[in-house]
């Protein structure tokens, strides 16, 4: 059946746009667009983005004489034998908490944000970067134990 | 120490987070502050700057919450929408904000500036404390801040809800501590005493107390 010239070119058309629609949207095309933002954003700086409401004053840190900040830490002093044990044995258990609670984290929830104590789950409430593992550097049972470490191989 | 090669493996897998995204839609800024950068900050400070990816990350870290602070009065939002920051939408700070959310942010941008050397750390949390300092005494309860505040309108004396507990409890704990570290003066006994004592009298009006804590970092 012949139709004229320009019904043609409208079939023509309507027939791209019903064939082609679907290839546009095909997941291995998505999943290209996904992977361009993602390397897109491995070359994303926060500090590049461009201020809105830029300071145009800096507010300077305080000047003054420092003072040190005075010791935190109790002073033991002599201890007898049996009191040295006991601390021994007291910080020994505060250190056993501290591995427990590590390994639990890395046997069930390594990278992310928490470990669930009694089901082992993984959770990430803290925008998903590891929360526990970064929260848990500064520690002190881990920056106690990087101190003794460097003390001993002195 | 088996604890030492954990805390090493600690490092490597803390210089593989990726903070120009996040898992979450609307980043929590006090949270992420106080364990994220709070945590990158310390573990810096006490392997005395051994590794520098921790501090690199702290950076970056820093630079992203930095982004929160892009306000029209330089106030930050504390549920923040990082993905339309990113985006370069324009944001304000909300009006509705718990207290201690943007009150306790300074410890960790103040030590980010010192150790850096870039005082736009600094200048972004003590905008926000220099707020606090002129509505201290103007609120309910003179010399508290109420458990609620806005940012946006920069008016911290409407609500009258007042707690020394959860939701306000680290804007006070941060006090004293920033006062420490910013070295130009610690905390006395006699000053901790003044701050503790006077406010569990909430009746009490409590002029010039904690306003002569705070105004000295």
């Amino acid at each position: 059946m012949l139709l004229p010239r320009r019904y043609w070119a409208l079939l023509i058309f309507v027939g791209v746009i019903f064939i082609g629609y679907p290839f546009v949207t095909t997941p291995r095309l998505r999943e290209y667009a996904l992977n361009k933002t993602k390397l897109q954003s491995k070359s994303f700086r926060w500090a590049s983005l461009k201020t809105r409401y830029p300071v145009t004053s800096f507010i300077p840190f305080p000047t003054g004489a420092a003072k040190p900040i005075p010791q935190i830490q109790h002073n033991f002093g002599r201890q007898s034998d049996a009191e040295a044990a006991k601390n021994k044995r007291r910080r020994d258990l505060v250190k056993g908490n501290f591995t427990h609670a590590w390994n639990g984290y890395k046997t069930h929830a390594w990278m992310s944000d928490e470990v669930a104590p009694l089901t082992g789950r993984a959770y990430n409430h803290f925008g998903g970067w590891a929360a526990t593992l970064v929260d848990a550097l500064g520690a002190s049972s881990i920056a106690v134990t990087f101190r003794e470490h460097r003390l001993m191989n002195r | 120490m088996e604890l030492y090669d954990e805390f090493e493996v600690a490092v490597a897998a803390v210089e593989k987070i990726d903070f120009t995204t996040c898992a979450v839609e609307e980043l929590n800024v006090f949270e992420t502050t106080i364990r994220y950068l709070g945590g990158l900050l310390a573990a810096h400070d006490l392997s005395e700057g051994k590794y520098p990816g921790l501090l690199q990350k702290a950076i970056e870290l820093g630079d992203m919450l930095y982004v929160a602070f892009d306000t029209p009065n330089r106030m930050p939002i504390a549920r923040w929408k990082w993905e339309d920051a990113k985006s370069g939408k324009a944001q304000v700070s909300s009006s509705w904000v718990l207290v201690s959310e943007v009150g306790s942010l300074t410890l960790e941008f103040t030590r980010l500036s010192q150790i850096t050397g870039d005082i736009k750390y600094f200048d972004a949390v003590q905008r926000v404390m220099d707020q606090f300092d002129v509505q201290q005494n103007l609120t309910r309860l003179p010399g508290l801040w109420p458990v609620v505040i806005d940012t946006q309108n920069l008016n911290f004396t409407k609500d009258g809800s007042f707690t020394l507990g959860g939701m306000a409890d680290s804007l006070y704990e941060y006090l004293p501590k920033v006062r420490i570290l910013s070295w130009r003066h610690y905390l006395t006994m006699s000053d901790f005493h003044i701050a503790t004592s006077s406010s569990r009298r909430p009746n009490r009006p409590i002029p010039k107390t904690l306003p002569e804590c705070h105004a000295t970092y």
